[in-house]
């Protein structure tokens, strides 16, 4: 059995019968607590629930109820945030430990209407990162490590389904991001995670960090896996006023992933000026290397773009701070902020209460201007590539601010492109320094993730980067 | 990872620029805020802890100053807007 196999591989064994979810879900569980805890990776194994859900799916196998159900059978995690009905829910930190909701969030939701099997409830930055961590070690269950080399951080803040995914712990698991938080540590730890537009993905049941940017997102082995995964989970949902609905200007949001391969899209892709120059040496030739493969496929690549002058880190801050301040006021007031695991937490949501209104809506004002500028880059290209991030994974005991001095990716496509609630996926692309994964991330307009799958999906059936598996967790351990 | 007000600050050359171009303006406006977080919540901090906010809000301040400094008209809308239509 290899654990690294993918939903397709996985779901063509249950329906040849070579093995049924209750035993692939025993499978994963046992993975999950035997190297769960090496990696800091897990909160919660949730093997009660796994295996009642597990011995659904096999009925509805052995009754026939399997048609366009990819993920039937198919065992998975979430970070942390999201609500499950008497499990708790801790959202990383340590005031929250003993929290437990008496339902279920609705990306659990559609993945159990889908027939996967929730396994493990992952580990994640306290309050995913929203009062300014500076440090690995910033939750309850210490510093996520990635399964590359346990001495560097998975990534955050869905810290958790980085590491469980890249040692193929679950199949494939659901992060959150806010700005940078599926596209950082699918880059850490070697995975493929995808960031939807804005509103594509219902939160209710999510922990708010920041209203206006916060999106739900697959974390998986491969594009194709993601765009199962985003098909199952996006829709339409009365109780999160922002998701925008199956149909969105006129366009699909669901191609099979095997139509796209056999209609590969030819399309403009543009590198910003920048966004290059200052990464690490290994970061910049592996993107390069991503370019020529995509050049090889016939796309147009448009070199030299011009990002934005307006103030992107510092508008997508002051949004951050305010949003996250209000989420967490009562917290902030009570002063339990106080037992966070992080120096910075511990600090920050004082620090982030005393936004002023007038600042936090002239940053929603400048907003608009900067999705306008973004947007638009969209009239000239369909896509635009760029490294993931512009180092491999931080060390674990140094502060972020310590370590990879004199680094840059230059303008900050990630705030950006969250402030303009852009689509945008994360793929491994070789490795650098420390034997640690790198990665290309592809951004597209929002609500076209069509074609940001279909390149996606493309890249990978020609590289083998997403296929690596990390030695620490061989596929016979 | 996301941005904070904190974390900008620490983009490159931004401490470097701060020695630069630290204004008396912008000192006295990080010595409102920590001022106003002395207010607000200064039972939960210690000297220490507010040193340490007192100078990461003079850090962002000169990045601070460049949101401040984008031109707005009267017409120029928070990027979110009220329906009175919503879903819920």
């Amino acid at each position: 059995m290899n654990p690294y196999a993918t939903i397709d591989e996985l779901g063509a064994m249950l329906r040849r019968k070579e093995i049924s979810s209750l035993e692939l879900t025993r499978f994963y569980l046992d993975r999950l607590e035997k190297h769960g805890p090496k990696l800091n990776a897990i909160v919660t194994v949730t093997r009660e629930r796994a295996e009642a859900e597990a011995k659904r799916a096999d009925a509805d196998f052995a009754a026939g109820r399997t048609q366009n159900r990819p993920l039937l059978g198919i065992p998975y995690g979430v970070k942390d945030l999201l609500a499950t009905k008497g499990i708790p829910t801790t959202w990383g930190a340590e005031p929250f430990r003993q929290q437990v909701f008496d339902y279920d969030a609705a990306v659990v939701n559609k993945l159990t209407e889908s027939g996967a099997v929730l396994c493990a409830k992952l580990a994640m930055v306290e309050l995913a990162g929203g009062f300014g961590y500076n440090n690995a070690d910033a939750s309850f269950t210490g510093p996520a490590k990635t399964p590359w080399n346990l001495e560097y951080w998975s990534g955050g803040s869905s810290s958790g389904p980085g590491a469980a995914v890249g040692a193929a712990l679950v199949p494939f698991a659901i992060g959150s991001e806010t700005s940078g938080s599926i596209i950082t540590p699918s880059a850490f730890s070697g995975v493929t995670g995808l960031r939807p537009t804005y509103g594509r993905v219902s939160r209710y049941g999510a922990m708010a960090c920041a209203w206006t940017l916060d999106k739900l997102g697959p974390m998986c082995r491969s594009a194709a896996d993601c765009n199962h995964v985003l098909r199952a989970i996006s829709g339409e949902d009365e109780r999160d006023a922002t998701t925008i609905g199956v149909y969105v200007s006129g366009r699909a949001t669901y191609v099979a992933s095997s139509m796209m391969l056999s209609n590969p899209r030819k399309l403009r892709i543009g590198i910003i000026k920048g966004s290059h120059e200052k990464v690490q040496k290994e970061v910049r030739e592996n993107f390069f290397r991503s370019i020529e493969v995509l050049r090889s496929q016939g796309h147009t690549i448009v070199e030299e773009m011009a990002w934005t002058e307006l103030p992107v880190g510092a508008t997508v801050g002051v949004i951050v701070d305010a949003e996250a301040a209000s989420a967490f006021e009562d917290l902030i007031r009570s002063g339990k902020t106080k037992s966070l695991r992080d120096a910075n937490d511990r600090i920050g949501g004082f620090e982030a209460a005393a936004t002023l209104a007038i600042d936090y809506l002239r940053a929603q004002r400048v907003r608009t201007q900067i999705r306008r500028e973004l947007v638009a880059l969209f009239d000239k290209v369909d896509l635009i590539a760029a490294p993931a991030r512009s180092t491999v994974a931080y060390p674990i005991g140094k502060n972020f601010d310590e370590v990879y001095k004199g680094v840059s990716s230059g303008p900050s496509l990630i705030g950006g492109m969250n402030l303009a609630g852009a689509p945008a996926i994360s793929m491994p692309n070789g490795f650098g320094e420390n034997g640690l994964p790198t990665a290309v991330q592809l951004i597209a307009a929002p609500a076209n993730e069509i074609a940001l799958l279909n390149a996606a999906v493309n890249y990978q059936a020609a590289t083998s980067e997403h296929r690596k598996t990390p030695p620490l967790f061989a596929p016979s351990s | 990872m996301k941005t904070t007000r904190r974390q900008f600050a620490k983009g490159v050359g931004a401490v470097a620029a701060l020695a630069v171009t630290s204004v008396p303006a912008e000192a006295k406006n990080a010595d409102a805020e920590a001022e106003l977080v002395k207010a607000e919540f200064g039972q939960h901090l210690n000297a220490d802890e507010m040193a340490k906010i007192r100078k990461d809000f003079a850090e962002s301040a000169p990045q601070f100053e460049k949101l401040r400094a984008v031109k707005l008209t009267n017409g120029d809308e928070p990027d979110w807007t009220f329906s009175a239509l919503a879903k819920r």
